[in-house]
């Protein structure tokens, strides 16, 4: 923390500069928590003020930087006034896929000041990132990975600048970074045009304390990674595939162990090979393969001991209402279930999840437009006498996201006020008219403490 | 409880305030007051410590803050939770006029807590951010010395942050 310098102050509040009970180090603290331009206008508030942001130790440059143009300025200025030995953050925004020396050199200079979280979007990233010993978090964003040469020269986009950088690199030679050292790194989050099998493995055979991991990124070519880290323990995989590369075979590996929080959204055509997730507790899917579905959906019911929290899209249940699944394990820990679909699906159709997860407390059901799948879903559970057991026991809170209040909406409504004995509090997000609430608020219900709040 | 052992069981320490109010506090909240918890490492804690930079309206909310944390930290429920807890507790807890967060940022300083100087730091840069140079100057009474010449100077200077 900082040293304690202070001011006098005996003047009457109403008169005194209330910024007097703080010391010059304690405001460049402050000022850190602020943008730099916003910092940097503060040297007009006073004649104190003038150098006081020169303190700040986060460097965030909200707005895009063309390097190319004389705004490189800035930059440069604020890194020579700033007099702090420690950078805790420096996040940059450049829209320029070119190779240059000003931005090397920057990152080069934040290095020497120990920089603990780097946010680098839309550049060529320079090599000496990778060997950073002092970073705790990398983020790197829509940019390109290779070195010093096969590069585009300004010119070459400078005509365009719009141009597809995507397009723009299809054909070029696209080399990773050689050397790789990340002995402090705790949480990578990348959302890159391409990956390479060798720089995920190097990368994440560097960083023996990574615990956060996100990928994100378009599929392109055939790959596998292996995300073998015994200290992971969030991973959230965004992969989208391209529809005329469906012939793409790509496979990833998970093996963590202490791994807590999983999230894949819109998966392409990943196959995935999980074993040991013996902590997870929260898995979220969003997919519209139903074959990535039936794939998955062995491994994620293997891991049902740990399980507390579970999100997602009601193809699954399709899948799981179907054929030879219909003998569910049992999800003991799960107190949160959350379905996205393009209805609410019936009672009788969550029913099934509902009867194999008995100690659930909170269910969420969001609806959802859906254009790619429509598919009836079949009826599992012909009974509706019998309620599931979460129902009677300890579901005490429901959400219904994107309520419409046409008759099948209405009917469950009916079936779980009707039903969940201990409900404390039903929540319906929707736009509806008075007379549709009116008669929501009018169903019987066998809770005694339920309130609905509609919003 | 029993209230013969209750005095050697849990351990309680008295903090006078600079305008001489005492307030008697747990260890556990107490040792959320660095300066205490490295005094009682130290071995040299006395049950009765001065604070001198500290009034009793915020070394108040000071100990009302440390409570809440030690409790939320301590109690049975899971880490997302208490998070949760905390998080909405702070919120309202950042709920003061000007004057006192500013204090409460100087006295967590002073005392060094490190969660409630960072907290009060980060709400103080958001009363900064969202508002101009002319309403920051009003609001914390930060009196304009530069002569016109100066401050066209500086302006000239950063011109990019001023646009």
């Amino acid at each position: 923390m900082t040293s304690k310098r202070r001011r006098g102050n005996n003047l009457p509040s109403e008169i005194r500069d209330r910024f007097s009970c703080l010391s010059d180090e304690i405001i460049g603290h402050i000022l850190s928590f602020l943008p730099v331009k916003s910092a940097v206008r503060t040297s007009i508030l006073s004649k104190r003020w003038q150098n006081l942001w020169n303190f700040i130790t986060n460097l965030e440059f909200e707005e895009n930087t063309l390097i190319a143009t004389s705004s490189v300025y800035d930059v440069e200025h604020v890194l020579s006034c700033c007099t702090s030995p420690h950078i805790n953050k420096f996040s940059l925004t450049v829209n320029c896929y070119v190779h240059d020396e000003r931005l090397e050199s920057w990152i080069n200079y934040i290095i020497k000041r120990n920089v603990r979280e780097l946010r680098l979007e839309g550049s060529v990233f320079p090599q000496c990132i990778f060997t950073c010993k002092t970073l705790t978090v990398l983020e790197l964003e829509s940019g390109v990975l290779f070195d010093d040469e096969d590069i585009p020269t300004c010119s070459d986009i400078d005509s365009d600048s719009d141009t597809d950088s995507d397009a723009l690199f299809e054909n070029k030679d696209i080399r990773i970074p050689t050397s790789f050292d990340l002995p402090n790194l705790k949480t990578f989050r990348s959302c890159l045009l391409y990956y390479s099998c060798d720089f995920m493995e190097k990368l994440l055979s560097s960083s023996p304390l990574l615990e956060d991991l996100t990928i994100e990124g378009t599929v392109t070519s055939d790959f596998i990674f292996d995300l073998s880290c015994p200290l992971l323990k969030r991973l959230k995989i965004v992969l989208r595939g391209r529809k005329e590369r469906k012939d793409v075979q790509c496979k990833i590996v998970i093996n963590a162990p202490n791994l807590e929080y999983l999230e894949l959204v819109d998966i392409s055509t990943v196959e995935y090979d999980v074993e040991n997730l013996t902590s997870i507790a929260e898995v979220k899917i969003d997919t519209r393969w139903e074959v990535f579905v039936n794939r998955s959906i062995l491994w994620l019911f293997r891991e049902i001991d740990t399980l507390k929290s579970l999100s997602l899209h009601d193809i699954f249940i399709s899948v799981l209402n179907s054929g030879q699944r219909r003998d569910l394990p049992t999800f003991y820990n799960m107190n949160r279930l959350e379905l996205f679909g393009k209805c609410y699906s019936h009672q009788s159709r969550i029913a099934c999840l509902l009867n194999v997860c008995p100690n659930l407390e909170v269910l969420i059901l969001h609806k959802v437009s859906v254009q790619y799948y429509d598919r009836e879903l079949p009826s599992l559970l012909g009974d509706k006498r019998t309620v599931p057991e979460c129902l009677l026991s300890c579901l005490e809170v429901i959400e219904l996201d994107g309520f419409e209040g046409n008759k099948e909406d209405m009917e469950m409504v009916k079936y779980f006020l009707a039903n969940a004995r201990v409900l404390k509090k039903l929540t319906i997000k929707s736009n509806l008219d008075f007379s549709v609430c009116k008669r929501l608020l009018e169903l019987p219900m066998s809770s005694l403490t339920c309130k609905i709040h509609l919003c | 409880m029993s209230s013969s052992t209750e005095l050697t069981e849990k351990k309680v320490f008295l903090l006078k305030s600079l305008d001489g109010v005492i307030f008697e506090v747990e260890e556990s909240v107490a040792v959320q007051l660095e300066v205490i918890r490295e005094l009682i490492e130290g071995d040299c804690a006395r049950p009765f410590i001065s604070l001198y930079n500290v009034t009793s309206e915020i070394l108040a909310l000071v100990i009302e803050y440390c409570k809440h944390h030690a409790e939320t930290c301590s109690g049975g429920t899971s880490a997302t939770i208490a998070d949760e807890d905390l998080k909405t507790f702070d919120n309202e807890f950042m709920n003061v006029d000007e004057n006192i967060l500013l204090e409460l940022c100087s006295a967590a300083d002073y005392l060094d807590i490190k969660s409630l100087f960072e907290l009060t730091c980060r709400t103080l840069a958001s009363l900064i951010k969202d508002r101009t140079i002319i309403e920051v100057r009003k609001m914390f009474n930060v009196e304009n010395d530069f002569s016109v010449v100066e401050e066209k100077a500086v302006r000239k200077e950063f011109a990019w942050a001023f646009k």
